[in-house]
């Protein structure tokens, strides 16, 4: 499937702040399954941007604004192909490994058990994906971004993220190999997040939070142990302000390739 | 080694604290000084209301009524934030952050000034007997002219040290010509630059001293805000 | 030798105060600064003890390092079944993000403090190695120099080391793996810290720029230190006394105020070089330390001179039922703790915690290693006029440069309480100077 998107944020803060340091992650991974065709991201105020990729291959995009400004935003715009197959890959060992947000507690332990092992790896997600479905409910603003897997667990509520953290955890809990995926869907007015396992050959996307196996429809821009790997934006800057946060973003299926693409993918 | 530290930038942090170093530092001595001479006419009448006319020149509150309690509290009372002895720990406070520029050998001074007053407020030492103070930060404004060899951190502490020297006398209404003598030397600082100082504000402050009868308090503002890091 | 130089120890302690040499401490969460108490006695190393400390001291420090560059890039050592994969994954200072990342000149560990004992028989066994940011090394320095300025007659003519040339082996190590020639800084967390002493007085001997986080800056991949005019000046190597996880709230974690934003993809991209490495971690955790003298093996196809204690791991069966069995007597140390904290003696534990302490090495068998108890010597204090003899260790000093070099003193500590084992500083110990004999 052929998608456009524009992905934007825009911080107003209450007073001047300068000395601003930033880490962006808001371009797609590229991989055999996604193909940038097009893409461009850009900051003001305007400053140098330096890229380059994180140690599980996300792209980084950081940047420095000296100057006292009072808004700052960025931008990330592209076309992208997504296809669906999945090679064949070695594991990290370091997925199975549990992590800051994902370390589980006794009733993830005891639920991971529950779901039994006489099955495939993917059935045993999509058993666990119901199981969260029948035991989690989506709710948002119960949880925030420093929220374990195991407080989330025992809230019995939150968003995608706590989705995505007690499934890791579950599956690390039994021996798969899982991490954490950030990304854009199509109908989606704001990120997303879901699940990476590994089945003994590939890595395969699942979405806890939707019930329902990835497909060309999700772009994945990162992937990491647990959320503070794919954290879209860092920030850090020299001033007491608060910050007003509007984020939006459009997901839609192109029919077909541009003109110009089509050619100039003929000529590399 | 390479000479590359000499060489270097200063921060504005860092720039922040030499300069509040040499304004504290420069603070300990003059105040002592001044103090000693009102503390002169105490020793005639404890009754004089001298110490009340020191408070109100150095702008601080005056809440005890006799002169000799007065002078014990503001050598030593660590509460009151205007205590000489919380000028030294100010002076402390930075000078401890810039240890590899004036080395240790200065540093020294400043902790045997604080020990001494420390032990000094608990044993009640009358001013003319805590002279060892005035010594000891003499060696110190010493050891600074000597011992730190980056011209530029050196200016930045002197020139604290003569904005503080020009906001006492000015408070302490000084003769013209003394003023005139320390806004020279200020002026013959290296560092004093263009964009050191707002130069208009320098210019400023000059022709107002030159008047006769000038404003204490509007001078006292230019003098303050002259340090632009 | 010494005995002029306790004559004047009421002078020593008088200059050490008016060079202020302290450290920090919290308790109950406020911040108090204290003087560091200073033994005179030296405890002296003998020439020949020293040759053997040296060379063993070296060839531990290189296996280390080798085994940093091998962890973050082909890991070998795994792959040939030296070490498991376990005790690296799960380890608190591996950090995945130095994955592939190979440091300015290829080394990680630039300055390494290996605490050792000498038992009664004068074997040494090292008990911990320090391979993120060891303190320490100023305080026998400085007091090297204020008791030579005490009592000089004391070392006319002693055949001892001298040991205040340390701040010049730091300098060079940080001008050999300084890249672009840039400014040369030691960063410190602030005045609050418990070693700022120590920042400060190595940062003016080693002629150095003492730099405060935010003096620093990143803007495209390059450091910088920020000047008064807004002028930038580019930074070559930073001897960081910062912990790896503060050091960077952009990879790290974001809520340290004390780092410096995007300081680690600087270093990722190779434009600076941080002192000791990022992720050194992995190489100084409790449950490695088991397998340092396998390193030396593994590889410098060397035999390993300097002992371990004797360690047991309760994550191999065998060595869980040994100290399942033997714990009364053995020392059990939690692996994620460091400065003397979580460490227990069995001989100190009555039945009831023995079984609770068995049920945990049980469920976290991973969590825990166990040791013998050495009977390490004692050495003599001064307490008061009267001398006394106290638990002491040696925390030495390896830095790697062009060089592998030992500093030939170190780091003495000592307990003033006569029944504890323990001779950290942050629990009360003192410290002496470290005299190695030059012949």
């Amino acid at each position: 499937m052929i998608l456009k998107y524009t992905y934007r944020t825009l911080i107003t803060f209450s007073t001047q702040v300068s000395s601003h340091t930033f880490m962006l992650r808001c371009t797609p991974y590229a991989n055999e399954y996604q193909r940038l065709i097009e893409h461009k991201t850009s900051v003001i105020p305007n400053c140098l941007l330096t890229r380059s990729n994180d140690t599980f291959g996300s792209i980084l995009e950081t940047g420095y604004v000296a100057d006292m400004h009072d808004a700052f935003m960025f931008e990330s715009t592209g076309i992208i192909e997504i296809g669906n197959n999945r090679s064949i890959e070695k594991v990290n060992p370091l997925f199975h490994y549990h992590s800051e947000l994902t370390t589980p507690d006794m009733a993830i332990r005891d639920a991971a058990r529950l779901i039994g092992m006489d099955m495939s790896v993917t059935e045993w997600v999509m058993r666990l994906s119901d199981y969260l479905q029948g035991h989690f409910q989506y709710e948002s603003g119960a949880t925030n971004v420093k929220t374990t897997a195991s407080e989330a667990f025992s809230l019995g509520k939150g968003v995608c993220q706590d989705y995505a953290h007690i499934a890791i955890a579950m599956c690390r809990e039994v021996g798969i190999a899982a991490r954490y995926v950030n990304g854009f869907m199509i109908g989606e007015g704001a990120t997303h997040a879901w699940i990476e396992y590994h089945d003994g050959e590939r890595w395969l996307g699942f979405d806890p939070t939707n019930n329902r196996p990835v497909d060309d429809t999700y772009i994945k821009i990162a992937h990491g142990r647990d959320f503070n790997d794919c954290s879209i934006n860092r920030g850090r800057f020299n001033g007491i302000a608060e910050q007003n946060i509007k984020v939006t973003l459009m997901v839609e299926q192109l029919k077909k390739l541009p003109k110009e693409q089509t050619k100039q993918i003929k000529n590399q | 080694m390479t000479t590359k530290m000499f060489l270097s930038a200063i921060s504005p942090a860092k720039a922040d604290r030499l300069y509040w170093l040499g304004r504290y530092s420069e603070r300990v001595c003059t105040v002592l000084h001044i103090l000693r001479k009102y503390y002169d006419a105490i020793i005639d009448d404890e009754h004089t209301n001298s110490h009340k006319v020191f408070c109100s020149k150095m702008g601080i509150p005056c809440e005890v009524e006799n002169s000799r309690e007065f002078v014990h509290k503001y050598l030593y009372d660590e509460t009151l934030n205007y205590s000489v002895i919380n000028m030294l720990e100010r002076v402390k406070d930075n000078a401890i952050l810039l240890r590899e520029e004036l080395k240790s050998e200065s540093l020294q001074y400043i902790e045997l000034a604080i020990n001494f007053m420390k032990r000094a407020g608990e044993e009640d030492l009358k001013l003319y007997d805590i002279q060892y103070v005035t010594d000891v930060m003499y060696s110190f404004w010493g050891a600074v002219e000597d011992r730190i060899y980056n011209s530029k951190v050196r200016d930045i502490i002197t020139s604290g040290k003569y904005i503080e020297k020009l906001d006492l006398y000015i408070r302490f209404g000084y003769e013209a010509e003394r003023i005139e003598d320390v806004l020279s030397r200020l002026e013959r600082v290296d560092a004093f630059e263009g964009d050191f100082y707002n130069t208009t504000d320098f210019i400023n402050l000059k022709q107002r001293i030159a008047m006769p009868g000038f404003s204490t308090e509007e001078t006292l503002n230019v003098v303050n805000s002259l340090f632009a890091a | 030798m010494y005995t002029r130089l306790l004559t004047q120890k009421d002078a020593v302690n008088k200059w050490m105060e008016r060079y202020g040499v302290r450290f920090g401490i919290y308790k109950n969460g406020t911040f108090k600064e204290q003087i560091f108490p200073f033994d005179a006695i030296p405890r002296v190393i003998s020439n020949s003890d020293w040759t053997e400390l040296e060379k063993g001291l070296k060839q531990r420090v290189d296996a280390l390092n080798a085994f940093l560059r091998d962890i973050y890039t082909e890991k070998r050592i795994i792959k040939d079944g030296v070490v498991p994969e376990d005790f690296v994954y799960s380890s608190k200072g591996y950090l995945p993000q130095c994955e592939g990342i190979t440091p300015s000149k290829g080394i990680f560990s630039h300055i390494s403090g290996i605490d050792l004992v000498q038992a009664e028989d004068g074997t040494w066994y090292v008990l911990e190695d320090n391979l993120r940011i060891p303190s320490g090394a100023s305080y026998p320095m400085i007091a090297r120099q204020l008791t030579r300025k005490a009592s000089p007659e004391t070392f006319d003519g002693a055949k001892v080391f001298d040991n205040r040339d340390y701040a010049r082996m730091i300098r060079e190590m940080m001008d050999h793996v300084n890249v672009d020639n840039g400014l040369e800084v030691i960063l410190t967390p602030g005045r609050y810290n418990s070693a700022f002493f120590e920042h400060s007085y190595l940062a003016e001997k080693a002629g150095v720029v003492l730099a405060f986080p935010d003096d620093l800056f990143v803007d495209g991949d390059k450091v910088y230190y920020k000047g008064l005019f807004n002028e930038r000046e580019r930074v070559g190597a930073i001897y960081r006394r910062l912990s790896d996880e503060y050091l960077d709230p952009m990879t790290f974690e974001r809520s340290s105020l004390l780092g410096v934003p995007n300081l680690f993809q600087a270093y990722a991209k190779g434009n600076v070089a941080i002192v000791n490495a990022l992720g050194n971690g992995v190489a100084d955790d409790k449950g490695i330390y088991y397998f340092v003298p396998k390193m030396v093996e593994y590889y410098l196809n060397e035999k390993p001179i300097l002992k371990n204690a004797p360690t047991y791991l309760p994550f191999y069966e065998k060595d869980r039922n040994y100290v399942l069995e033997n714990l009364h007597k053995l020392v059990i140390k939690d692996v994620a703790e460091a400065g003397g904290y979580g460490v227990m003696f069995g001989r100190d534990m009555d039945e009831k915690r023995l079984e609770e302490v068995k049920e945990l090495v049980r469920t976290q068998p991973r969590r825990w290693i166990a040791q013998e108890v050495i009977n390490f010597i004692d050495l003599e204090i001064m307490e008061g006029d009267e001398r006394v003899m106290r638990k002491a260790d040696l925390r030495a000093f390896v830095v790697s440069g062009k060089e592998t070099k030992v500093w030939p003193s170190g780091l003495t500590r000592f307990t003033r309480d006569p029944k504890s084992f323990v001779v950290n500083s942050s629990q009360g110990g003192g410290f002496k100077d470290t005299w190695v004999m030059a012949e």
